[in-house]
Parts: structure tokens; C-alpha cells; sequence
């Protein structure tokens, strides 16, 4: 994969920018210095170059005018002597033909040659220089009373120069590229360093996905003043949200015990049902218990009356009292059991419930399922008018648990759509939705949804609830 | 072209004379105190070390009980003029110039040099060049040390004058350094490809500075000749002064002192020689001439 630079982390960003912006402006300095010293250098050939030219000239003029070879030699090697500092390659008299009258080397400019025409044009106007062959000429004219003998010129070694110009190259790029590591080593420090509070918060906030966000001790976030705001303000919110969860949690408490308040009345009622009748029952076989047959139908009414009240102790025991993951198979009769609860509800509203029920066993936690069936239930009951249908179908869909409930109420509220929509946003119509709310929450706990379908009439909630693939093989 | 040639035509001792004194020259010795003794010198030693110059002054001067000053100048040519003006007391001239002027000049003692006071004249050529005669040199630039030198000159142009040639058209360029350590270095150097020395100055430097020898190599010595010899004017040379030098001089080997310039000077002593000594120089001379 290409690394992007604007995506790197900001530990090696900032070192890389602060190594590079060191070695830009070493790159600059050193420039700089290069060029002075290189200058300093030349004005200094310059000036002993001249300095020898001036003197030679001065000695050559006799020579000149005479054609002394040997006075003219012996001039430019006593001066190369004395000018020892200006490590002379070669000095060389010419006359006014173009001819050398003597050179400190004459092996390579005998007496009376030509020079070559790069040596003889070479320096005219100071110096000049072949800085990577590391050579300086420089050339002079000799007058006598405004006339000219003939030139004298001079090749030098600037070897030492541009060794000088190297070394001093080779240091600064080791004294830079050394200042460069280092300042991108406490780039790296520094950074890491002021980075730590972030990462520290960056932790908690990850944390705060898989549990309530935690506080940060403000402490952690060193001296940074940037630091200690943002821990200070990390940590209202996170007692803001822990205050409005304590909120939600209470609401929730309220809601559960409302609809158990709900249930315990409608349970109450189903109770009581049946007692008048079993009353008469037990005054019928009090007074009558001689004759067989009333005897007989009389305890038929009493048992079918204790069963249905055991029914209904039963399956309120079984949704209330249940440990929620111990038994992660949900039977047909465990659902069976909501018929049995939300049933007084629905008879005391006159509205019918229509059950389909064609789950055989399925793996999803029994728990929650039927806490959230059995609020969609009241949720349809309530909304339905008397004489109204609630429908009730569950089903496995391959390897989806489906629960449909559906009514002929007025239509599902723009509030409870956003519950829907967001089950980890809080409720804001005040209490109302909070059991739709605690449903969409708990479906959501299952990795599953509640969504609305559109409908002709009233009002239609899927629960959809993924199930565990081994365990649907199984099933299957 | 001759660069540098100085010709020899009408450097006769008349002109030279004349042309001397018009220019002022020979230039008196300079000094307040004119010191009783003048030695003049000529290149004919090694005349680079003033060190030797002062021990020479010194000892003569601690001989003979008064102040002598050894005078130099460029050129052969101005220490003859002086010494025929009569401005020193006697000079180290070569045998050359003593036999142009015998008829004026008279010897006062002749340097020994390994016993005899004889020296040769030799002809040297850049070590890089090949050629074993100096046939093998023909068409080559060559270094004369002085125009009134017999080694730096006549030997070599009176041995060309044989061969049926001469100095110009046997070499391709011709010049004068004014000295025989200056030949030494005009050779070395490659400046000049060959050059006439004298081969006491170049076994002497060849002892004390080897690195300037080395780059030259002997192509032929000479048969011998007379040194160089110390000469004063005949119409002076019953003077004290002069005779108190030819003492002095004679004297050198005897003392400790003596014998430590002498040393230096690598000489054995001085002592007075018939002027038959110099016959050779004055015949090759009249070769020339002829």
C-alpha cells in the first residue's frame, strides 16, 4: 500500500519536519559559508597572485628589454621562492611575439615556444580559475615608460583551496545531518510527549464504545494547558452522560414497573375470573356435592380454573424470574406465554389477538425477546381501538428470527420513528415511547432491529433478531 | 632567433673600457671607511655562500692586521675593469681574462685543488637527455656561464671552432647565466638543455648540493688548465699591500683557521705559479681568433 505523507502520524511528521526544515536552513548556511570562504580564497590567490606579478614585473623589465633568458628565469624562480605560500605551478615570461622568454618550468615551456593559446589568454582580466581542476591563472603586462616588454603570467596550485572548500563541506554535512537526527530525535520526544494526554483520551474514548466512558484524572494531562481543558471538559461530558443514563435508567425502572403495576392488574383480573365462578363451584358441591355428576362437573370447573390461574402465575414467573442468558432457546410455548399475559389486556380493551405462531426452537435468548414482544404487544394493544385486530406472526426467516406485530391503531408517532431510527438516542417526548425505546435498546443489545413497514392501516414493527449460524445449522 | 645571446662581437677591452667609464663604472666600493685591502671576486668559486665570504674576510683580515673586503660583482667583466682601474688590490679572476690582459695583469698565487692548480672545464647536459659525445647534443640550447669565462666559454667554443663550427650554429640557442651554479641550475631546471661549467664549481656543489647536480650529468671534461688564479696589476704588484696578500694567502694552509677556509673552499692551499701556467688558455685564445 502507498503510505500517504499527510496521513502519517503526527510523532513522525513532526520530527520529519523539523529534520527537514533544520536541514534546509543548514543547506542555506552552509551555502553561505561556502561561498564566503570560496571568496575569501579567491581574494587571497588574488592578492599574492598580484603581489608576485607586481614584484616579478618590476624585476623582469631589464630582462625583458635585454632578451635575458636567464635573468628572466632566474626572477620568476627566486620570486616563486619567496611567494611560497602562493604554490606556483608554473611562471612564465612572455615576450611581445608571443614567445616564451623563460619559464620556472621550462621542460613544459622551453624558451622560444608558443604557449598554448588557454594558457596564454588565460587571467588577462585577475584571476581565473579551473576550480574543479583546481587551477588559478593570472597574467600581468610589464611596461617600461608605457611600452610593453611582454607578459608575465603565473599558474597556480589552488589544490589546498578546494581541499579546504571539501573538508569544510564534508563537516558541515556531518555537523548538519547530526543536528538534524538530533532535532528530529527530540522532535519525536517532544511530540510523543505532548501527544500523551490525546492518546490517553483517545483510549477512554474507544473504551466509552464497549462501556460507559470513564473520567480522566485531570492530573494525566501534564502542564498543557490545551491538555487539562480538553480533559476537563472530556470529563463533564462524561458526567453529563453519566447523569442522563442514571436518568434514562430511572425512566426505564418507572416504565418496567408501570407495566408490571399493568400486568399485575390484568393478572389480578384473570385471577379473579374465574374465582367467582369457582366459588359457586365449591357453594354448588357444598350443598350438592351428594349427587355425583354436579360433584363431578363442579371440581371439572374448579381444576380448569386453578390451571388457568397457574397459567398465567406460571408464564408471569417465566418472564419475570428467568435469568436472562441461561437458557438461550427460545420454544414456541415460551412465546406461546405473551399470549397468555397481554390476553386480559387485550380482552379488557375488547381487541382480538391474532396469533401465528410457527417457531419451533429457536437460539436466541428466550429473555429479552419476550421482554420486547411483550411491550410491542402492549405498545399495538394500546394504540388499537376496541374491536380491533392485533396480529401477532414469529418465524424463522433462514437465519433471522422475524416477530411481526401489527394493528389497526391510528399509526406509529413521528417520535417513536425516531426511537427507531436511533435506539442510542435518548427519548425526547417526555415519558411516552419509553417501552418502544427499551425494546429498540434491548434489540439492539441482540444485534438485531425493529423497524416499521409501511402499511395500508395502523402500524406494522418487525423485530428482526440474527441468529448463530451453528446453531441454525443445527436447527435446520 | 637568439634569445638572450649576448654577442661577444666588439666586446673588445678598449670599448669595454670606454663604455665602463662613461657609465660610471666600475662602481667604486661602496663604504665609508675605504678598507686597506680590496679582494675582488669573480663566480670562478662558489660564490653563493656568504658565510664563506665572511670567514674569508675575517681570516685575511686577522692575517694581515687590517680591515679586507671582498668585493663582488655580476659579471667577469666589471671585477677585470676594477682591477685594471686599479680600484682592488688584486682579484680571483679566471685564466681567461688574466691572459687578454698579461701585458697589464701579473699572478700573485694560484689556488691548489687536489694538489696541483690545475681544474678542468666540463660540459653537462640535462640527466634526461641521451647522447654519450656532444655531437649527440647538436641542435640543443646550451648555457654559458660568462663571456670572459675559460671553462663557462672558450674551452667549449674553442673546441666547436675545431669541430669547424661555433656556439650559433651548433646550438640551436645560446645563453649566459653569469655564473657556474647558475649554469648548474639553467641545466637542471631543463631551461638550457646543455651548458659549459667549471668542473671544480660543479664537483663542489656536487658534494654540498647534490640535489642541484643530480639533475645534470657530465658529457666531457676537459683536458686540464690553469685555476682560476689571484692576479693584480704588474705596476702594483711590488706594493706592500699586495704582497702582504700574496703572503697572507700562501700562508692560509699553515694556520688551523687558514685551513678551515680552505676547506670550505675545497682548495689545498695557494701558492705562486710560473704565468706558463695559463699558455694553453691564451693559445686556444689565439685559435679562436685566428
Amino acid at each position: 500500500m502507498r503510505s500517504r505523507p499527510l496521513r502519517w502520524r503526527l510523532v513522525v511528521k513532526v520530527p520529519l519536519i523539523a529534520a527537514g526544515l533544520v536541514l534546509m536552513a543548514a543547506a542555506l548556511v552552509s551555502a553561505g559559508v561556502l561561498v564566503r570562504l570560496t571568496q575569501e580564497q579567491d581574494a587571497r590567490v588574488s592578492a599574492l597572485g598580484r603581489a608576485y606579478l607586481d614584484t616579478t614585473a618590476a624585476a623582469l623589465a631589464p630582462s625583458l628589454a635585454h632578451e635575458d633568458v636567464w635573468e628572466a628565469f632566474d626572477v620568476l624562480d627566486r620570486g616563486r621562492q619567496a611567494f611560497g605560500a602562493l604554490r606556483l605551478r608554473l611562471a612564465a615570461v612572455v615576450l611581445p611575439s608571443g614567445r616564451i622568454l623563460a619559464a620556472t618550468d621550462p621542460r613544459r615551456l622551453p624558451v622560444g615556444s608558443v604557449p598554448p593559446p588557454e594558457l596564454a589568454s588565460h587571467g588577462t582580466d585577475g584571476l581565473a580559475m579551473d576550480r574543479i581542476g583546481g587551477l588559478g591563472w593570472m597574467s600581468r603586462e610589464v611596461t617600461d615608460g608605457g611600452r610593453s616588454l611582454g607578459r608575465v603570467l603565473v599558474e597556480m596550485d589552488l589544490a589546498d583551496e578546494r581541499a579546504g572548500q571539501i573538508r569544510l563541506l564534508l563537516v558541515m554535512v556531518a555537523v548538519n545531518a547530526a543536528l538534524a537526527l538530533a532535532l528530529a530525535t527530540l522532535g519525536w520526544w517532544v511530540t510523543s510527549r505532548m501527544l500523551r494526554p490525546v492518546h490517553l483520551l483517545a483510549s477512554h474514548l474507544g473504551g466509552a464504545a464497549d462501556g460507559p466512558p470513564t473520567k480522566l484524572p485531570v492530573k494525566a494531562a501534564g502542564r498543557s494547558p490545551e491538555a487539562r481543558t480538553l480533559f476537563r471538559r472530556y470529563n463533564a461530558m462524561v458526567e453529563s452522560v453519566e447523569e442522563r443514563q442514571a436518568l434514562t435508567a430511572r425512566l426505564a425502572e418507572e416504565e418496567r414497573l408501570a407495566t408490571l403495576g399493568a400486568l399485575a392488574g390484568s393478572m389480578a383480573h384473570e385471577v379473579n375470573n374465574p374465582l367467582g365462578g369457582m366459588i359457586t363451584a365449591l357453594d354448588t358441591v357444598a350443598s350438592h356435592g351428594g349427587d355425583p355428576s354436579v360433584r363431578a362437573r363442579s371440581v371439572a370447573l374448579l381444576r380448569r380454573g386453578l390451571e388457568d390461574i397457574g397459567n398465567v402465575v406460571r408464564a408471569s414467573l417465566v418472564l419475570y424470574k428467568m435469568t436472562p442468558g441461561a437458557n438461550s432457546v427460545l420454544t414456541g410455548g415460551a412465546l406461546d406465554d405473551l399470549r397468555l399475559l397481554a390476553g386480559p389486556e387485550a380482552a379488557r380493551r375488547g381487541v382480538t389477538l391474532n396469533w401465528e405462531n410457527r417457531v419451533g426452537e429457536e437460539p436466541v435468548d428466550p429473555t429479552p425477546v419476550r421482554q420486547i414482544v411483550l411491550n410491542l404487544l402492549l405498545n399495538a394493544i394500546a394504540a388499537t381501538p376496541p374491536g380491533g385486530v392485533v396480529r401477532l406472526s414469529a418465524a424463522r426467516d433462514r437465519n433471522r428470527f422475524v416477530v411481526t406485530v401489527a394493528d389497526h391503531g391510528p399509526g406509529l408517532p413521528t417520535t417513536m420513528a425516531a426511537i427507531l431510527a436511533a435506539p442510542g438516542a435518548m427519548p425526547t417526548g417526555g415519558g411516552t415511547g419509553l417501552g418502544l425505546w427499551t425494546a429498540a435498546r434491548a434489540a439492539q443489545a441482540l444485534g438485531g432491529t425493529i423497524r416499521s413497514t409501511p402499511a395500508k392501516a395502523g402500524t406494522t414493527l418487525v423485530l428482526e433478531i440474527p441468529m448463530e449460524e451453528r446453531r441454525a445449522d443445527l436447527a435446520a | 632567433m637568439a634569445v638572450g645571446v649576448r654577442s661577444r662581437a666588439g666586446l673588445t677591452r678598449r670599448s669595454m673600457l670606454r663604455a665602463a667609464s662613461l657609465a660610471g663604472l666600475p662602481m667604486p666600493v661602496l663604504g665609508q671607511d675605504r678598507p686597506a685591502i680590496v679582494l675582488g671576486l669573480t663566480p670562478v668559486v662558489v660564490d653563493s655562500d656568504l658565510e664563506l665570504l665572511q670567514a674569508m674576510e675575517r681570516e685575511l683580515g686577522g692575517t694581515l692586521g687590517t680591515r679586507v673586503s671582498l668585493v663582488k660583482r655580476r659579471t667577469y667583466q666589471e671585477i677585470t675593469a676594477m682591477l685594471l682601474a686599479g680600484q682592488v688590490t688584486a682579484a680571483w679572476i679566471c685564466g681567461f681574462p688574466y691572459v687578454r690582459h698579461r701585458d697589464q695583469l701579473s699572478i700573485l698565487v694560484t689556488p691548489l685543488y687536489r694538489g696541483a692548480p690545475l681544474y678542468q672545464s666540463y660540459i653537462i647536459a640535462r640527466a634526461d637527455l641521451p647522447g654519450e659525445t656532444i655531437e649527440a647534443f647538436r641542435g640543443k640550447s646550451h648555457a654559458f656561464s660568462d663571456p670572459d669565462s675559460n671553462s663557462g666559454w672558450l674551452v667549449t667554443n674553442h673546441l666547436l671552432s675545431r669541430m669547424g663550427t661555433s656556439a650559433e650554429r651548433f646550438f640551436s640557442r645560446t645563453f649566459f647565466t653569469y655564473g657556474h651554479r647558475n649554469v648548474v641550475r639553467a641545466v637542471g631546471s631543463g631551461l638550457a638543455d646543455t651548458g659549459s661549467v667549471d668542473g671544480y664549481v660543479w664537483d663542489v656543489l656536487a658534494e654540498r648540493e647534490p640535489e642541484l647536480t643530480r639533475q645534470t650529468r657530465i658529457v666531457r671534461r676537459s683536458e686540464r688548465f690553469g685555476f682560476p688564479p689571484i692576479a693584480c696589476l704588474t705596476s702594483a704588484s711590488k706594493t706592500a699591500d699586495v704582497t702582504r696578500l700574496g703572503s697572507a694567502l700562501e700562508g692560509l694552509a699553515g694556520t688551523a683557521s687558514g685551513r678551515a677556509v680552505l676547506d670550505m673552499l675545497r682548495l689545498d692551499g695557494f701558492a705562486p705559479e710560473d704565468a706558463a701556467l695559463f699558455d694553453p688558455i691564451a693559445r686556444m685564445w689565439q685559435d679562436i681568433q685566428g
